[in-house]
């Protein structure tokens, strides 16, 4: 578990400290969920995002 | 009446798309004093729409089933000259200068445009109990939520004030509403309906889709806005089909996967039994029914929250100071954003590839997937936490438990009206199908609904 409030004063985020206490156990629940899933990944896993540049511009001059 | 039946009905000149329209028109006016599912009536439009709609058929040019049909859309979908809120104060006087790719396409093809529905503020939610413009209302029960973002949406097709309502779905919010108002919602492969002109919420997220009283006006919903558009980054050229299933279409033979794990878990009882009895109808009617285990659909679950909540947080930056803008759930989650980190980012999208490759694969064993929709019925106004079987549960998780995975692997997926449950409530099947094939979860759809009476339950009017 992280200490939001610390986390929160270091990013210099302005939350007020009140909001924070609502954010810390929902955070804290999905960090429990997410942490395991990370042993599943291989180096050769790449994210699921994409950069497609379209072949038909053309580059440069 | 469906779309199919008013558009048959207006070829055979029994009625014309003027008298729809001001059907639609006071029906909305004197309900929306109770659901508010109306953000804006642009009745001056709609008249001059259906008008030319009108003059249109009577000179023999037809554009097809949408023809002069009274449609509606979500409050986040760009209207040219029409204020656009995502039911924020963020967008409070925001007037697009064109129309998002779907109002486009409808309004090409005859749709009449009866106005903006109300919605989640900035669609982060399932509620629509919206902090800025008012609580939309569930027409079975005006106590009830209607599920969201996609609220005005579900609540204008289930009390007949559209025949259509364009919805849009980052973690559920068209399936959930559909659930909780008793239409058909369907949520198409991603990349089959262009976002162009649509408020986002997340990049990768969010899909475009109807709301519609019956699955064959799904069908032809989609015929009408999917394809490919360059303005939308993520469109696909996926070669489009008719979605429309043949009147007497069989699924004889389809095998259809009963999930053991996951999605029957913290369920309602009548829920879950009405979900066992739709795969058992199905098996009457030929279909395989198989019993089998998929690949960790919480894990999808936590998958879809760490990038939705960077994403959306990444969105709404400049107005991280401006907290005064967002109602408190909203700035609950926005502030939640803050806080993934880049590297937690971008580990959920390389394991969300590793559980596609994972879910690929279940469609070697089964055609589609049954599941409920919802857990439960439409919750309480107000209520942030139910109780499913003895155990305490939040609104908004429980709402997107069975509905989020599916953004997370962007498959397409119908929800449909499964009848009403002991509180007088709908209740909804969740079909699920693999990459592209939207037909066959319609058709599966279409099947269910010409065999069953479970789509003709209406609400009390309002």
């Amino acid at each position: 578990m992280r200490d939001w409030k610390t986390a929160a004063l270091a990013l210099n985020s302005g939350i007020p400290e009140e909001a924070l206490d609502g954010i810390g156990k929902p955070l804290d629940a999905l960090e429990a969920a997410f942490e395991p899933l990370k042993k599943l990944i291989h180096p050769e896993d790449e994210p699921a995002l994409q950069f497609v540049l379209d072949h038909h511009r053309e580059g440069g001059e | 009446m469906t779309i199919l039946e008013a558009a048959a009905q207006l070829r055979a000149r029994q009625v014309s798309s003027r008298e729809l329209t001001v059907q639609c028109l006071k029906r909305a006016l004197r309900a929306n004093q109770k659901l508010n599912a109306f953000m804006a009536l642009m009745e001056e439009h709609a008249l001059e729409r259906a008008a030319l709609a009108d003059d249109e058929l009577a000179r023999g040019i037809d554009r097809g089933p949408f023809h002069g049909i009274p449609v509606a859309y979500k409050d986040l979908f760009y209207t040219r000259g029409v204020r656009t809120t995502a039911g924020s104060k963020v967008f409070a006087n925001f007037v697009p200068a064109f129309d998002g790719a779907v109002v486009e396409k409808l309004d090409a093809a005859g749709a009449v445009n009866l106005g903006k529905l109300g919605m989640h503020e900035l669609a982060y939610g399932v509620t629509s109990n919206n902090p800025h413009y008012g609580p939309v209302r569930n027409p079975w029960n005006t106590e009830r939520i209607p599920g969201g973002s996609s609220g005005g949406s579900g609540a204008a097709v289930a009390a007949g004030l559209a025949f259509m309502a364009m919805g849009s779905d980052t973690g559920g919010s068209i399936r959930i509403p559909a659930a909780y108002c008793g239409t058909v919602g369907i949520k198409a492969t991603f990349g089959r309906v262009s976002r162009f002109g649509c408020l986002p919420l997340s990049y990768d997220l969010d899909h475009v889709g109807p709301l519609n009283a019956s699955v064959r006006d799904a069908a032809i919903t989609l015929n009408a806005i999917g394809g490919y558009d360059p303005r939308d980054a993520n469109s696909s050229r996926a070669p489009m089909t008719d979605f429309l299933p043949p009147a007497g279409v069989s699924i004889a033979g389809l095998r259809i996967g009963l999930p053991e794990n996951f999605y029957f878990e913290r369920v309602e009882p009548p829920v879950r039994e009405a979900v066992q009895r739709a795969a058992r109808h199905a098996e009457a009617l030929g279909a395989h029914v198989v019993p089998l285990r998929v690949p960790d659909p919480a894990a999808l679950t936590a998958l879809g929250r760490v990038i939705l909540l960077a994403e959306a947080s990444a969105l709404y930056e400049r107005h991280w100071n401006n907290r005064h803008l967002f109602g408190p759930d909203v700035l609950t989650l926005i502030d939640q954003g803050r806080f993934i980190r880049a590297t937690d980012y971008l580990q959920a999208q390389r394991v969300r590839r590793i559980l596609q490759q994972e879910w690929d694969t279940l469609w070697n064993k089964v055609d589609c997937l049954f599941t409920p929709t919802t857990p439960v019925t439409a919750p309480p106004i107000g209520a942030d936490s139910l109780t499913i079987e003895g155990v305490e549960d939040d609104v908004r998780l429980s709402a997107t438990r069975l509905v989020r995975g599916i953004n997370v692997l962007g498959l397409p997926a119908l929800a449909m009206p499964l009848g009403l449950a002991p509180d007088g409530l709908p209740m909804s099947l969740h079909i699920i199908g693999p990459a592209w094939q939207e037909d066959r979860i319609l058709r599966v759809g279409a099947a269910l609904e010409d065999t069953t009476d479970w789509h003709h339950a209406r609400p009390p009017e309002v």
